[in-house]
């Protein structure tokens, strides 16, 4: 589970399964062919790795999530703080203000984001 | 096919003259547009695709036909590349190890392309399969990708940026790359879409697919690739401005990936040569007028040098091939075509008439140094020539084929002998009853025919140049030896006429009507059998069926009876000794297999021979011999 990977275009194909779960393979298809203007093959192919990754499920013929995009990206996150700060949260964002200031906006949903995670 | 690969042969070597020549003149063009090299590559390419040129003095190739065409049937090998050293010491090794006509059959350079043409094809299919299945792998990569902009997706399955596709090409880039490098990696493949690279570098593929063994092919491919990358940097920067040289070199150290093989379909933004093209890009300079017109001096005459062939030589003693060509139209009357034949050859001395067997596979053991083959334009003219007269087309098998009578075989053509044939050194022609009296009008000299006349059987050629043809057939062994008591050698005999000590002769007999044929059958129907074979060989009856009255009317027949221990053993009429006076027919044992029947056999060896050439004869005898 802590494993899962996903490329940058393979997320774009799951960002419309997330965004319009359950869907059925038909509608993703179609909607891959718009939006991405894939052929059927190419999205039945991408479908089943993801499937096979565990992120999402087919179920007679039509497509849900066993993670949620937040989920899932929360888990990227994690690991990525993991193997490049030591998960040292604040290592990471020192790095992060580094190169970019924080701008006040960022600052106040920071604060508010400590405060949530200290009443809990 | 043997002709085709050595066509193509020619035109690889002398393509390689022009690589060599391409990439000296390169070193001179440095400072010159990139795009100049790519136009030299364009000749060497066009060398490689067209068989044909134009002969031009202003050529400096050494030869366009460094393998002559007849390597394929002649009876020597040697070369002619142009270069008097090479000639000579290849030419001198080939000539010290294979002598003219004795080791070397008149069919085995033909036999050799064949060969190596095989190969050849099974290379091309091998570079095809590899290039296909690269092809397939990528598309599949790319099938996952997103669209970036008209003509431009991102892919995050691929390392480096490259086109796909011929008709609608696809840029397609690494996920993953910064937009300040999309930028000029967008123009780099861009400029390849307006050079039209993405057809040059599949067309320069096909030829290094069918050119495929020569090295020197492979080291053009390789710099045109070069070249054409380096070009499209120059491309680039010209369109977009010397101030661009930094961003645009730091965009291409940041693409660069490990050098991979040279792959067909895609062009490769990073792939060839990094350093030496960011050396190009940061020292380019915008030409100036006068290095352009130089370097478009230098390719015109380059082009004329390198694309035209040297004027070849025309060959001595031979009528030259225009000749015979602009005297054939496209309406071909046989005899107005051999008159303008005979009329080349007037100044030569006699002419002969020969005639020839029919079975191929004996013309070769026994007859291969003395019935020469025609010139390669005659046999097509004369081909056409039987069309014209409607002749039948048969094919006896991948080689062979018959002309309602006539044998043709790798430029070779051997005649029937109701149409009786001319000879001359080199050539040989058809000549019906209409052409012989033309051929009378130009002969100094002329030798009367001899006569075969039986489908299917063998002809030699006796120590006298007669022509006589042999069959065998089943005899059985003889049970009261009266064989043996009437035979014209019959007082050599002993009575122990199976010993070989003392007298190894065989009976014979001589036969010069249909009477006396009918004759002989009666004579010995109780002894001999006539009407039935034995395994593959034909009964006496078979053999002789042709044998009527117009056979006996010019020829005579000779009849051998050998007999033998087991009838496993096979014999054949070895040759025939004819002075005139005596008349001698040795016979060889053919077929001795280890392991034989034990049951006695008898054999007849049937030989027909014109009976003008032993008109005299008075001695006649019959042996068998080792």
């Amino acid at each position: 589970m802590a494993e899962i990977q996903m490329g940058a275009v393979e997320s774009k194909f799951a960002d419309i399964i997330w965004e319009n779960e359950p869907i059925s393979t038909t509608e993703l298809t179609k909607q891959s062919e718009i939006l991405l203007g894939w052929k059927k093959t190419t999205s039945y192919t991408v479908l089943k790795r993801l499937c096979d990754k565990g992120i999402f499920k087919t179920d007679k013929g039509s497509v849900t999530s066993l993670i949620s995009k937040e989920e899932f990206y929360a888990l990227q996150s994690e690991r990525f703080v993991e193997e490049t700060f030591d998960g040292s949260l604040p290592a990471f964002l020192a790095a992060f203000t580094k190169r970019k200031a924080l701008s006040p906006d960022e600052i106040e949903q920071l604060r508010r984001l400590v405060r949530e995670y200290e009443e809990e | 096919m043997a002709k085709l690969f050595l066509t193509l042969l020619n035109m690889s070597i002398t393509a390689g003259w022009i690589v060599v020549a391409v990439v000296i003149l390169r070193l001179f063009l440095k400072k010159s547009p990139k795009w100049i090299s790519c136009l030299l590559w364009g000749l060497v390419g066009l060398r490689l695709a067209l068989p044909f040129s134009i002969e031009s003095i202003m050529s400096i190739l050494p030869s366009a036909k460094t393998l002559p065409d007849d390597i394929l049937n002649a009876n020597s090998f040697r070369i002619d590349s142009g270069v008097s050293f090479v000639d000579s010491s290849v030419n001198e090794y080939l000539g010290s190890h294979y002598y003219e006509g004795v080791t070397v059959p008149a069919y085995h350079g033909f036999n050799l392309m064949t060969s190596l043409s095989i190969l050849w094809l099974a290379g091309i299919v091998w570079m095809l399969i590899y290039a296909l299945l690269s092809y397939l792998k990528i598309k599949k990569r790319t099938s996952e990708s997103v669209k970036h902009s008209k003509g431009i997706y991102l892919c995050d399955k691929i390392d480096t940026p490259f086109i796909l596709g011929l008709i609608s090409p696809k840029i397609y880039l690494p996920y993953d790359m910064s937009e300040n490098d999309k930028e000029y990696v967008i123009a780099h493949e861009q400029a390849h879409l307006k050079r039209l690279d993405h057809i040059w570098k599949p067309l320069g593929f096909a030829l290094l697919t069918v050119h495929w063994f020569n090295p020197l092919v492979w080291v053009g491919y390789i710099l045109l690739c070069r070249d054409i990358e380096l070009a499209c940097d120059e491309k680039v920067i010209k369109d977009m401005g010397v101030q661009y040289k930094k961003p645009y070199s730091e965009a291409l150290i940041n693409c660069s990936v490990p050098r991979r093989m040279i792959a067909a379909c895609p062009l490769a933004f990073g792939e060839v040569g990094v350093k030496g093209r960011i050396k190009s890009v940061l020292s380019y300079k915008k030409p100036t007028f006068w290095i352009i017109i130089l370097s478009v001096i230098a390719v015109v005459t380059a082009s004329v040098c390198l694309i035209t062939n040297p004027k070849s030589n025309p060959k001595p003693n031979k009528p030259s091939s225009s000749d015979t060509q602009s005297s054939v139209s496209s309406d071909i009357d046989s005899s107005s075509y051999l008159e303008n034949y005979l009329n080349s050859m007037k100044d030569k001395t006699d002419i002969y008439f020969y005639s020839a067997p029919l079975q191929t596979s004996e013309i070769y053991d026994a007859v291969i140094n003395k019935v020469y083959y025609a010139d390669e334009n005659d046999i097509t003219n004369l081909l056409k020539l039987l069309k014209e007269q409607n002749w039948q087309k048969i094919q006896l098998n991948d080689l062979e084929y018959a002309y309602d009578g006539h044998i043709s075989y790798n430029q070779h053509i051997y005649f029937n002998l109701t149409y009786k044939i001319l000879r001359y050194n080199d050539y040989i022609c058809t000549a019906n009853d209409n052409a012989i009296n033309i051929l009378k009008k130009y002969s100094k000299e002329t030798v009367d025919c001899h006569y075969a006349v039986v489908n299917g059987s063998t002809g030699y050629y006796t120590n006298n140049g007669d022509y006589y043809e042999t069959q065998v057939s089943y005899a059985n062994s003889s049970y009261n030896q009266e064989i043996y008591k009437h035979a014209l050698n019959s007082s050599k005999f002993n009575s122990n006429p199976t010993s070989d000590k003392i007298f190894p002769g065989l009976p014979i007999y001589r036969i010069d009507s249909l009477t006396e044929l009918k004759e002989f059958k009666d004579k010995f129907k109780d002894d001999l059998t006539f009407d039935s074979g034995y395994d593959e060989v034909p009964s006496f009856n078979s053999v002789t069926a042709n044998y009527d009255d117009k056979f006996f009317k010019e020829n005579a027949l000779f009849l051998v009876y050998v007999e033998a221990t087991s009838g496993s053993y096979r014999y054949n009429a070895h040759s025939i000794y004819n002075d005139g006076k005596e008349f001698k027919i040795a016979i060889h044992k053919v077929r001795n297999p280890e392991v034989h029947t034990e049951d006695m056999a008898g054999w007849f060896v049937t030989v027909g021979i014109s009976k003008n050439a032993v008109k005299n004869c008075t001695d006649y005898n019959a042996y068998i011999c080792k």
